[in-house]
């Protein structure tokens, strides 16, 4: 493999596009390359920086505007509940709120989780095993991906 | 069936259940450091069925040297951490500093990990959280010793000829191809004069990878200031301590197998997570494997996945955050296998522990 063609799919064997035939191919050059591997590294940490970065948010008004110009561009038919009264209309959008509340009521005063409760989460397993994995010897970066993947565990009393 | 009574080990690498525990102040220092070992690495017996190549026995020896270089060298630099999980990457860049059993990790990036600190010592692990401001306090259980006659039972373990460099060190490589089809597959950075690992790629059982770690750059061998060790914490920061694990019979636990399929051998069993039951840890010298054997409160439903059979009792197969799962009940418990195993081998390994 030449490294124009290298460079061009490191991309690629970041995101684990590539086919498995393919990352071997790219592995084995990026082994014996230091300038593609480099431009590997690079790669890298500008993805890991990149990765930090907050999605720009909307500006205010963007989302009715958007609305404004869709509506001009795909004239339909009034919707029924555009039909309705503003006091209907108000009526109607508080009913999610209320079902929302409801929820939240309900989850916050329940009594505390039991494991028949919680039947489809495995994450207290998963955890626990990933824990256990950290302490082997050579392969003690598993707690670096447990942070990577879930948030320390704090089932503790707070001091 | 129930002949073995719990209470195999008492600790617990980083276990959850809480208990009171001494107020703290700002800062947190590590315990005492232990006086450095000067012992050169032990000589591991080759398993005599093992052919063992001068390449394998050379291999050998750089791990051994590696395992004692990590335990007594001290290090810092900067270390890059990808994962690959259902079709996207995650990275992550850490600032490390390691001596002994004393190690510091700072993450630089991403963003929403960047601040967090994991700090620990011979006795336990801190893990800061800073826009909770909190800190978390594990008792741990230290390393233990490196069981190079299992993994060397279980991996073919090749030296590759050639050198290369990994953050402008020579490194050698250390292949460890798993004998058994369905296990992952590792491959390590063995600095050429210390033997430190410098970088380390693991792989699915298909040959897709699923993580990396890399150093970028790295000093070796330097004196690290014992400040490094000690976490400065904001006035307003909460701690909260995961004392030791439960201890003591908890029942009578159903029979496990010492042994499993592709050479996995019983560690030891502790309790699990919720205190429901026991955690029963498999090593085949390189990866675990973790069977969980739980009471009947868990029983009523199986989780969401792949329906299976498991010896005659209705089971399911999922996969979940690189790991493969394989729950089932029978009359009395609610069984659960995790480990990076593929679907074939995962349900082979259950089906092992299910009839046993």
């Amino acid at each position: 493999m030449r490294c124009a063609q290298a460079q061009s799919l490191l991309s690629g064997y970041l995101d684990e596009e590539l086919a498995v035939r393919e990352m071997r191919r790219l592995a084995a050059h990026l082994e014996e390359c230091r300038s593609c591997e480099a431009e590997l590294r690079a790669l890298q940490q500008a993805k890991a920086f990149l990765g930090g970065l907050e999605a720009p948010r909307a500006r205010s008004g963007f989302w009715s505007e958007a609305y404004e110009q869709l509506q001009r561009e795909n004239v339909r038919p009034m919707p029924w509940w555009r039909k309705l009264s503003v006091a209907q209309r108000s009526a109607m959008a508080l009913i999610p709120a209320v079902v929302t509340a409801a929820l939240a009521f309900q989850l916050a005063f329940q009594p505390p989780a039991t494991n028949s409760g919680a039947v489809d989460s495995m994450d207290d397993l998963i955890q626990a095993h990933l824990e256990a994995k950290s302490c082997q010897p050579l392969t003690d970066q598993s707690h670096i991906r447990m942070l990577l993947s879930a948030e320390e565990v704090d089932n503790g009393i707070s001091e | 069936l129930l002949i073995a009574a719990f209470g195999l080990s008492t600790t617990a690498c980083s276990p959850r259940r809480a208990s009171k525990a001494p107020a703290s102040v700002s800062s947190l220092s590590p315990e005492p450091k232990a006086a450095p070992a000067t012992k050169p690495p032990s000589r591991t017996e080759i398993p005599a069925r093992i052919k063992a190549s001068p390449e394998t026995r050379s291999a050998v020896a750089w791990l051994e040297k590696s395992r004692w270089a990590h335990e007594h060298l001290p290090f810092e630099g900067q270390e890059l951490i990808v994962t690959w999980a259902d079709g996207r990457s995650d990275s992550a860049m850490v600032r490390r500093s390691h001596d002994g059993a004393f190690e510091r990790s700072d993450y630089v990036a991403p963003k929403n990990l960047a601040g967090h600190v994991y700090l620990t010592d011979q006795a336990t692990t801190r893990i800061y959280n800073p826009t909770a401001r909190r800190v978390v306090i594990s008792p741990k259980k230290p390393h233990g010793p490196m069981n190079l006659s299992l993994l060397l039972r279980n991996y073919r373990v090749v030296l590759e000829p050639k050198p290369r460099y990994v953050a402008d060190s020579l490194c050698r490589i250390v292949d460890l191809q798993p004998e058994d089809h369905g296990k992952p597959y590792h491959r390590l950075w063995l600095e050429k004069k210390t033997a430190l690992i410098l970088k380390q790629e693991h792989f699915h059982s298909d040959g897709s990878p699923s993580g990396l770690t890399q150093f970028t750059e790295i000093r070796i061998g330097h004196a690290i200031p014992a400040s490094r060790f000690k976490l400065d914490l904001p006035p307003d920061a909460r701690i909260v301590r995961n004392a030791p694990q439960r201890t003591g019979a908890a029942g009578l636990m159903p029979r496990t197998p010492p042994r499993l399929p592709a050479g996995y051998e019983l560690q030891e069993c502790r309790a699990s997570p919720a205190g429901d039951g026991w955690h029963c840890i498999y090593s085949d010298g390189m990866d675990l494997l973790s069977v969980f054997v739980l009471h009947a409160e868990r029983r009523d439903r199986l989780p969401s996945g792949e329906p299976v059979r498991i010896h005659g009792h209705d089971g399911i197969l999922r996969v979940q955050s690189h790991q493969l799962i394989a729950t089932w009940n029978d009359d009395k418990f609610r069984w659960a296998l995790i480990g990076n195993v593929s679907r074939s081998l995962g349900l082979k390994i259950a089906r092992a522990v299910a009839s046993d």
